[in-house]
């Protein structure tokens, strides 16, 4: 008696909870972008069928684009009280949702297991500022870059460094699974063959779970490290948020950051081919621009540096 | 008879002013101690208060902003909770009925449920039920595999209470219930078991409060739950401090709630329990 | 198989209520029971014949108790034969036994109900629920039968009213009388009492034995394992005095316990002469 009443109690249980398993998905940003420049309808390189059973098939037929976000890094993606999301990242993807005519919904697994493919369908595609990589590439198909990101050195106050030549020897942190990690190490290889500038002499690198969690240390009053590598927007909304710290030197390379796919799941070439159109057209007609300076107040979107 | 015994004897044979007194005496004493109990507390957690605040790092606007954000958080935590620590009993019995048996085979693979999933690290589970069972085909979606994982492994402990449980109730029921006729399984099912799981009872309600806590780790699967909510908001707004304390302080509440739910229900058990 | 007169009981006869030309229903053939190395029986040969009482004494660690639980194989005796109303299981101290001797095991408990030292009652059932349990899960009875079964004894022993109490509101008596009401609905051919009220408050033991000594005269088969002399005196057809798993002496009640012919019976009686 008691055993059927619980396991009553479960299945209801169940069902609700899996009925909002997911975060408080909507699909709309709460922004809307300051010159939204007009959308071309959802155009189609080939208006051939998507293969039966590949991703954009998937997608087409669920009629809703799942898409992983890191709600952590303001202004390309952060959440807000009422569990919606806004940001950079977050528009570009609830515009190519649009642009494939279908709605967008939000998913929030961890970043390394973001970065490490096999997404076992959990969430379609992940626009989440991730920088192309040789490495990255064994595992995910990437769109064209829809902007570049200089990546920032900075040196916390306490240190009294001011010149990247002043880290020499020094401890630097960055994000796991991040470019600036691979940088610091000497690892980074964006495989376009153009070499990069390298990191201080005798660097020390250590990582913490997300970017922001180092000048959080800083703030806290920890001096574990000295510096700290990340995007230079990350950088910027640290200073912002007047954290104990100061950019040194200029940007030490300039990432492309594109849109991500999982090799593993689905057979893609036909959705990547589309996204790769979209990602295309959005540079062209502006709305990549028009967001960029909403969110960054520049336009970082055309390809500067090495 | 002194004076004095003469008033005790008739206060005796009364029955009445001096149970009065001693009843009343007594009474005043619980309630000094409680009062010094509270006193206590107010004061160490005045202090502790205090402390922090006085760090300045405090920012009660943020806290007001994002509250209500991370409060949608605790429905998430006790429904995982509560549903992990159902499933875990579940399995707990079957591996309870295991590690009893008489049949080897049996026997061995309900001991190394037990020891592989006590010698493993609750997280690492977490993560391998959600990244590493999909290649063997198995995907489960963020929420179940956090549950699975939680029960699976809380299960595995509370084996051994349900076994001790199941061992400590006295032969002679199993002999009583023998004599009877009747069968081992029914024995299990209608003499041990229910008996067993009245007393193991307390020691649930102890996991359940473990595990309000350790639900935290389904986080790091992208549940958007408590602690979820607080670290990644506290993240992209450099103000981790407010909001881990914020976490804190809530599960503490969760724990103090549920503690009292728990000691309410072992008061009426062992009032069932009360012989004349 | 049926024994032949010639190794059968030499002390065993008819009692006062047995039906003429009655075959006796309980033949236990040279039994015996090692614990270890321990030879607690030594080889015990008794006959019970319908509508008799017989009551087996002996000072603790004699045997008589293990000699009882041999009979509904609680023990599993190491050498000799047990019979119950016909059905014969010989013993197998290897364990070896068979389905088939199982299920023979399981006909000699319907059989032969046992009443025992400590009461054995199922403390998360009601008296009502104790008593129809097993009735009706293992013999099928339906429950509306087993129902009115059950009230019948209970009324029969004096409790009807404690109908739908927990056993642990009851007095050791009034336990001890549930008890036997259990042992009664599942309608036994022989009553097996283990020590039924040495576990009692002195002043709840004449309860019981009140109950034991109506279904004795009454016609009841029982074979009662006992302190009580009193009991033996009013109620029982033969004694067995049983001395180091032997029987040292057998007889009726008057010539065992007032006028024995073997010291040992003496130097027993003469340790337990305050309850003569």
């Amino acid at each position: 008696m008691l055993k059927s009443a619980r396991g009553a109690l479960f299945t209801a249980i169940v069902i609700v909870v899996s009925a909002c398993s997911g975060p408080a998905a909507t699909s709309a940003p709460a922004s809307v972008p300051a010159s939204a420049a007009p959308s071309t309808p959802a155009a189609s390189a080939g208006s051939a069928a998507p293969v039966t059973g590949g991703l954009l098939d998937k997608v087409l037929k669920a009629g809703k684009l799942v898409v992983s976000t890191d709600p952590k890094y303001p202004p390309q993606s952060e959440q807000l009280p009422d569990g919606s999301y806004q940001g950079f990242d977050i528009d570009v993807a609830t515009e190519i949702a649009k642009r494939l005519g279908v709605r967008v919904e939000f998913t929030t697994p961890d970043w390394s297991a973001i970065t490490a493919g096999s997404w076992a369908g959990r969430w379609d595609m992940s626009v989440g500022s991730m920088t192309i990589t040789p490495d990255r590439k064994k595992v995910l198909d990437f769109s064209p870059p829809y902007y570049y990101t200089p990546a920032q050195m900075t040196a916390s106050k306490a240190s009294g460094i001011t010149t990247l030549e002043g880290l020499a020897g020094k401890t630097v942190c960055s994000g796991e699974s991040t470019t600036y990690d691979q940088w610091l190490k000497g690892t980074l290889d964006f495989g376009t063959g153009q070499p990069l500038a390298k990191p201080p002499a005798g660097i020390t690198a250590v990582t913490l779970p997300t970017d922001t969690d180092c000048p959080d240390q800083w703030k806290a009053g920890r001096n574990d490290f000295q510096g700290w590598l990340s995007s230079s927007t990350t950088v910027n909304q640290a200073i912002a948020a007047k954290l104990p710290l100061i950019t040194v030197g200029d940007p030490v390379f300039f990432e492309p950051l594109a849109v991500a796919v999982d090799k593993s799941g689905p057979p893609d070439s036909d959705f990547v081919a589309r996204l790769t159109d979209i990602v295309n057209a959005m540079h062209t007609d502006g709305t990549l621009t028009a967001f960029s300076m909403h969110w960054f107040r520049k336009d970082l979107t055309m390809a500067a540096g090495g | 008879m002194s004076g004095a015994q003469h008033a005790v004897t008739a206060g005796a044979i009364a029955g009445g002013p001096i149970v009065e007194d001693i009843r009343r005496a007594r009474a005043r004493a619980t309630l000094q101690f409680r009062l010094i109990f509270f006193l206590t507390w107010l004061i160490l957690v005045g202090g502790l208060v205090v402390a922090i605040a006085s760090t300045g790092r405090v920012d009660p606007e943020f806290v007001a902003k994002w509250a209500p954000f991370f409060f949608g958080g605790v429905p998430i935590t006790i429904v995982v909770s509560i549903l992990s620590i159902g499933f875990a009993v579940m399995f707990a019995i079957l591996g309870a009925l295991g590690r009893v048996s008489t049949v080897a085979p049996i026997y061995a693979v309900a001991s190394l449920y037990v020891s592989l999933v006590r010698g493993t690290p609750l997280v690492v589970q977490i993560f391998f039920v959600y990244s590493a069972l999909p290649q063997f085909g198995l995907v489960l979606p963020a929420i179940v595999a956090g549950v699975f994982a939680l029960s699976f492994n809380y299960g595995a402990y509370m084996t051994e209470i349900f076994r001790a449980g199941i061992q400590a109730i006295p032969r002679g029921q199993i002999e009583a219930a023998s004599a009877l006729a009747m069968p081992d399984r029914l024995i299990m099912r209608r003499v041990i078991l229910p008996q067993a799981v009245r007393i193991v009872t307390p020691a649930i309600g102890n996991e359940f409060i473990s595990m309000i806590k350790d639900s935290a780790l389904v986080s790091f699967v992208g549940i958007q739950e408590l602690f979820w909510r607080t670290r990644t908001t506290g993240s992209a707004t450099f103000h981790s401090f407010e909001s881990l304390l914020f976490a804190a302080l809530v599960y503490w509440l969760l724990t103090i709630v549920f503690s009292l739910f728990q000691d309410r229900l072992e008061k009426r058990m062992a009032e069932s329990d009360r012989r004349l | 198989m049926t024994a032949t007169a010639s190794d059968g009981d030499p002390f065993a006869a008819p009692g006062k209520l047995t039906p003429p030309g009655a075959e006796p229903v309980v033949r236990l053939r040279a039994v015996e029971k090692y614990f270890g190395s321990n030879h607690v029986l030594r080889g015990c040969t008794l006959d019970v014949y319908p509508s008799e009482t017989v009551c087996i004494i002996g000072r603790s660690g004699s045997g008589k108790s293990t000699l009882l639980r041999c009979t509904n194989f609680l023990e599993e005796p190491t050498a000799g034969s047990v019979e119950v109303d016909g059905i014969h299981v010989a013993a197998d101290p290897l364990h070896s036994r068979s389905r088939a001797h199982r299920e023979q095991i399981r006909q000699i408990r319907l059989r032969a109900q046992m009443v025992f030292q400590e009461f054995n009652l199922f403390p998360h059932m009601t008296v009502i629920d104790n008593l129809v349990e097993a009735p009706i899960r293992v013999k099928g009875v339906s429950r509306a039968d087993a129902v009115a079964t059950a009230e019948r004894y209970l009324a029969k022993v004096g409790l009807a009213d404690k109908r739908n109490e927990f056993p642990a509101r009851l007095s050791g008596g009034q336990k001890q009388r549930v008890a036997i009401a259990r042992a009664l609905t599942m309608e036994p051919k022989v009553l097996l009492f283990d020590e039924p009220t040495s576990a009692l408050d002195p002043t709840l033991v004449g309860e019981v034995l009140t109950v034991m000594e109506e279904l004795a005269h009454e016609g009841r088969t029982m074979v009662v394992v006992t302190h009580e002399m009193s009991f033996a005196r009013e109620a029982a057809d033969r004694v067995y005095f049983i001395e180091a798993g032997e029987f040292a002496e057998v007889g009726p009640p008057e010539q065992v316990l007032d006028a024995p012919r073997d010291d040992r019976t003496r130097q027993f009686l003469a340790r337990f002469l305050a309850q003569a």
